[in-house]
């Protein structure tokens, strides 16, 4: 029975190939673009649950009155003997960031020295790795012991060239050169590169205890890991024992911490680990990365489409269906209930589905790399499968298989045998509305794609002209040296760097600073204020940059009022004579002008120690530091001519590649052991906009998607109008009818629901890309004529798409012979 | 077996009712041939499907082996249907994704036959109508003569108590017709009543009794 009804199901898609065809390539696209959102949103949503102790991790986190940290003290970590039901303490420090090389002991000193700057360390305890889930390749962690480390199988590879053979890299050592005294680790334990989607990072792990030794501490007495030692630079996490109440453990740190150190009134939560990634909910008051949203909305795209998808198969099947009634009625004649008529065509959608589906797999395989590579992550099918809410997904897809595929089936035997015997069943008005309803809504959704496509475009266009209010072309930013060896002759190398660099012919102009645009500031910090200030305005926040004096002209900034600093205003140590100010500090400390400001002094701690009052020699016109999306910050600027953790150089356009090398060998000679990285200062600032980009990439992507499917339905809908007119269309051309008349004739119908759509999708679009544009302090204005322009030209396309759709169908109907269309009917 | 007793059926267009047959009353007996005459548009095909149970009378009573028809829903009309009428259509309305075999198979799957029983119920019809060399034929390969032959088979493979023929000859060359006619007595003889509507004197000679409509009313 079930064979015989798969033949003929067969036999009946095979026989409306036309149908069939579009059916399953519409289901396909809305298939493919449902499991690219779905495992985007899964790896998301699946963020830290391959810890196998997921629900027993915490990070601990602080929440003060003004807002939340996640670092704690070794003071506060020491209250571990207080408190009952902890398992492990995993406990990071990461600033760690510094020069990594390995040197080959080999005597004869053939093998060159291999040396990387490594970003994504941290300094760690063992617990580490006995909470969290980590894979050894070769030996394992001893990490309660100073001078070991643990490396990442990619770490291995950089370098140690080991290839498979990681047992080999355990016992070597690694010199690490970072704000610490330099120090050696070896290697105990290799272990897998951590997951995409884990939280926690890191190619190394150094044994925390190694800077318990004041030694390798250097003059950080900060990081000192001492029970008494209040300074929060850690990053701590609870593994618990089972059966123990978070919450209530969170209290009673919470109360012990208050009585240790009263003035703090911090009160402290467990974070659990999952939740680090997406938060708990949308407005979660503890730090996270805000993933939600993103899955939020990749789930609502997703199942848009497919929704969009399945209103095709319907709007095809039931136009089409008409031709299947005469069948129905038939059926029904010769002793066909209801029920035997319906699994027939629940097996065709089945059969459809089955094979969109292999369709969507495919395309899936096929083009991973390429959405991969748009979305700049590494995602697979895989994560689908994973974890639940890849499950409710394809329960999704089911359920929508499902419901359709019923709607149709009813729909179609609904049919009264009657209406067929007396033979006038080419045309009905059944579920016509619901059809016109359903093309509205694929249109609509087109449209705001189309429209929002645009403005992520025009944002992206406006934040790349806009005028930054400094010069980054032909701006070369260098890294400074991490490792300095202070050579009494002839000083700091990297100043002496610097000087070389100022001679070279093509070099115009050299500043060093700690930090640059497109990148960062120093630090922030409070309690700036003027000396008539009133005490709450040692609340305000200032962002403060050290640089030296040429920084100002090397990116080419304008001064409002007055001028740079000297070499000489920088008076030692953290004092200085003058300063620099943009307009928003100004504007922050209450001068009404900037001439008003200068001259003027600021002070920061005790104003009668020498250097804490500083005189305002200049104010630079505001300047884009960081990307469009944040508003200009109120930033003082500090001079400092030893500031040589950038070198920013102004260089001529020709011979870029030979000067460059000319460069590294400079860096290399004068700054031995450091890395050489060069980048050019606008694609520093330009990576601030990846995001966005991808984001706009994605829309792209998307929006001819929901396009091309609501076409694919258009395409359809217009055939099954054509046949079903053919008729009057004959006897109009007889009449005299050109084909551009038919043509009109046809489309006219459609193009009114497009009309219709984009009514119902201008509003809807405009609010969500508002909402979007929120997240940019300097943005396009949707409110203006541009605005106006991108909803007309998404209407346009969609209308000259539809239109094309619809013609290239009525063309075909219009210029067949008009006398034959007479006869069959 | 079939009794109807002052039949009307119309159609409302807004306050205005168009009556298509108007109190008909009517007896056919278990194993006659009755033929249904007159103009176009007197009513025939409607007074046909309200006896097949395909559609509903507006007034009066219709008994089909004394069971009160007009009193039954639709799903119930459908049961007896089912059970005991075929029909035959002028315009054949074979079913084009099925071959001979297949078409004249399915009325017995919806009666859910046995498969060996099918079996042999189908290749004993075919013998019958002598068209085994057709049998995984589709439709469009056959002539119009051939399908309406398929049609017929298609109806009596149920072996219904009636089967009511719908101008069954209405597409055929005069030729096919009597070959059609021919079966219909046949089957007939067998013992199945036979109710055909026709415009054609000649073949509403094979019946035994003939039924005259103009506009709606029945003419004695
Ligand atoms: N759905 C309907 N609404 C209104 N009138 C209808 C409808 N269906 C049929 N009629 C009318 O009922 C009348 C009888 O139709 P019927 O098909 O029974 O005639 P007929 O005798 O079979 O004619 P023919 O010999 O042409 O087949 C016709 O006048 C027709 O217009
Ligand atoms: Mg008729």
């Amino acid at each position: 029975m079930l064979t015989n009804h798969l033949k003929i199901a067969f036999r009946a898609l095979w026989r409306r190939k036309f149908t069939t065809g579009l059916n399953v390539i519409g289901l396909a696209l809305g298939m493919t673009a449902f499991f690219f959102l779905m495992e985007f949103a899964s790896f998301h949503a699946g963020f830290d649950s391959f810890q196998a102790n997921a629900d027993r991790l915490f990070r601990i986190v602080g929440t003060t009155p003004e807002g939340s940290q996640d670092n704690v003290s070794p003071m506060m970590l020491a209250m571990r003997s207080q408190v009952h039901g902890i398992e492990a303490i995993p406990t990071f420090m990461t600033s760690a960031s510094g020069i990594v090389t390995y040197k080959p002991d080999n005597a004869s000193g053939a093998s060159q020295a291999v040396t990387f700057k490594e970003e994504d360390v941290a300094y760690s305890n063992n617990d580490v790795f006995k909470a969290f889930t980590f894979q050894f390749l070769a030996g394992n962690a001893d990490l309660d012991k100073p001078n070991t480390m643990v490396i990442t199988a990619s770490a291995a590879q950089k370098y140690f060239a080991c290839g498979e053979n990681y047992q080999r890299v355990i016992g070597k050592r690694l010199l690490v050169a970072n704000q610490f005294a330099p120090t050696e680790y070896a290697v105990t334990g290799v272990v897998r590169n951590l997951p995409e989607n884990s939280h926690l990072r890191g190619t190394m792990f150094f044994s925390l205890q190694t800077l318990a030794n004041p030694t390798n501490l250097g003059d950080n007495s900060w990081a000192r890991l001492v029970p008494d030692n209040g300074s929060a630079f850690l990053t701590g996490y609870l593994l618990l024992r089972d059966g123990t109440q978070a919450s209530s453990l969170a209290k009673q740190i919470s109360e012990l911490s208050k009585k240790v150190d009263p003035s703090a009134n911090i009160t402290w939560h467990l974070q659990p680990i999952r939740t680090i990634h997406t938060g708990n909910g949308f407005s979660d008051p503890l730090p996270n990365a805000a993933a939600l949203k993103y899955v939020v909305i990749a789930v609502s795209i997703a199942l848009f489409v497919l929704s969009l998808a399945w209103i095709n198969y319907i709007n095809l099947s039931t136009a089409f269906g008409l031709s299947r009634a005469r069948e129905i009625g038939v059926r029904k004649t010769i002793g066909a209930t209801r029920g035997h008529l319906v699994v027939p065509h629940l097996l065709e959608c089945a059969m459809l589905s089955v094979a969109a589906l292999l369709l969507a797999l495919t395309s899936v395989e096929l083009l991973q790399s390429y959405f991969n590579s748009l979305l700049g992550a590494e995602l697979h099918l895989g994560y689908v499968f994973q974890y639940g809410i890849g499950a409710y997904g394809i329960g999704a897809m089911l359920l929508g298989a499902i419901l359709s595929g019923s709607y149709v089936a009813l729909v179609l035997t609904g049919v009264k045998p009657i209406i067929v015997l007396r033979g006038n069943f080419t045309r009905s008005a059944n579920g016509r509305f619901v059809r016109k309803t359903l093309v509205i809504v694929q249109f609509a959704v087109s449209i705001a794609f189309i429209a929002g496509t645009l403005i992520i475009l025009r944002q992206l266009d406006f934040m790349s002209h806009r005028d930054l209010g400094m010069n980054l072309e032909q701006l070369l930013v260098i890294d400074g040296p991490q490792i300095v060896e202070n050579n009494s002759l002839s000083g700091n190398p990297a100043l002496v760097f610097k000087q070389e660099v100022e001679r070279l012919p093509f070099v115009k102009q050299v500043s060093g600073s700690q930090n640059i645009p497109g990148q960062g500031y120093n630090f922030s910090a409070q309690g700036i204020m003027r000396p008539s200030g009133h005490s709450d305005d040692a609340k305000q926040s200032y962002k403060i940059l050290q640089a030296d004096e040429n920084y100002f002209n090397t990116y080419q900034m304008t001064f409002d009022q007055g001028k740079g600093f000297q070499k000489s205003d920088n008076l030692g140590g953290f004092k200085f004579r003058s300063v620099v100010l943009n307009e928003a500090s100004v504007t922050q400390l209450g001068f009404k002008s900037s001439s008003d400001a200068v001259g003027q002094f600021i002070q920061w701690g005790n104003p009668s120690e020498k250097g804490q009052r500083w005189q305002i020699c200049g104010v630079v016109k505001n300047y884009h530091h960081k990307s469009l999306h944040d508003a200009i910050e109120p930033i003082i600027f500090l001079p400092s001519a030893a500031a040589t953790g950038y070198f920013s150089l102004r260089v001529t356009i020709e011979n870029v590649q030979a000067n460059m090398a000319v460069l590294e060998a400079l860096y290399k000679k004068i700054l031995p052991g450091n890395p050489f990285t060069a980048r050019f200062a606008d694609d520093i600032f330009q990576k601030q906009y990846e995001n966005d980009v991808r984001i706009g990439n994605l829309f792209a992507v998307f929006s001819i998607m929901a396009i091309v499917i609501a076409c694919l339905g258009l395409f359809g809908l217009t055939a099954f109008a054509a046949e079903s007119r053919r008729k009057e269309i004959g006897v109009r051309k007889v009449l005299g009818a050109t084909d551009a008349s038919i043509i009109a004739l046809l489309s006219t119908e459609f193009l009114k629901l497009v009309a219709i759509a984009f009514v119902i999708a201008c509003p809807t679009a405009f609010w969500l890309m508002s909402v979007w544009l929120e997240d940019f302090a300097y943005h396009v204005e949707l409110r203006s004529g541009f605005g106006v322009l991108v909803f007309i030209s998404s209407g346009i396309i969609a209308a000259l798409i539809a239109f094309i759709t619809i013609a290239a169908q009525a063309r075909k109907t219009a210029q067949a012979n008009a006398i034959e269309s007479l006869r069959y009917e | 077996m079939i009794s109807l007793r002052n039949l009307s059926k119309y159609y409302s267009a807004g306050a205005l009712k168009t009556y298509v047959l108007r109190n008909i009353t009517l007896e056919i007996n278990e194993g006659e041939f009755v033929s249904i005459m007159g103009p176009s548009g007197s009513g025939k095909s409607t007074l046909l499907h309200i006896m097949g149970m395909l559609d509903e009378a507006s007034e009066g009573e219709y008994l089909f082996l004394d069971k009160p028809v007009h009193k039954f829903s639709e799903k119930q009309r459908s049961e007896l249907h089912k059970d005991h009428i075929g029909f035959v259509f002028q315009s054949y309305h074979l079913i084009d994704e099925l071959t001979v075999y297949e078409n004249i198979e399915t009325p017995l799957l919806y009666q859910s036959v046995k498969k060996d029983e099918r079996k042999s119920m189908v290749a004993d019809i075919l013998d019958r109508f002598n068209i085994v060399a057709k049998k995984d034929l589709f439709p469009h390969q056959l002539s119009g003569g051939q399908q309406q032959l398929v049609g017929i088979a298609r109806a009596v493979i149920s072996r219904p108590k009636v089967i009511f023929a719908d101008e069954p000859t209405g597409n055929l060359n005069s030729a096919q017709g009597k070959e059609i006619m021919e079966l219909f007595t046949l089957l007939n003889k067998q013992g199945t009543t036979i109710v055909q509507v026709t415009h054609s004197e000649s073949n509403a000679e094979y019946g035994g009794r003939i039924i005259s409509l103009l506009d709606g009313w029945l003419q004695s």
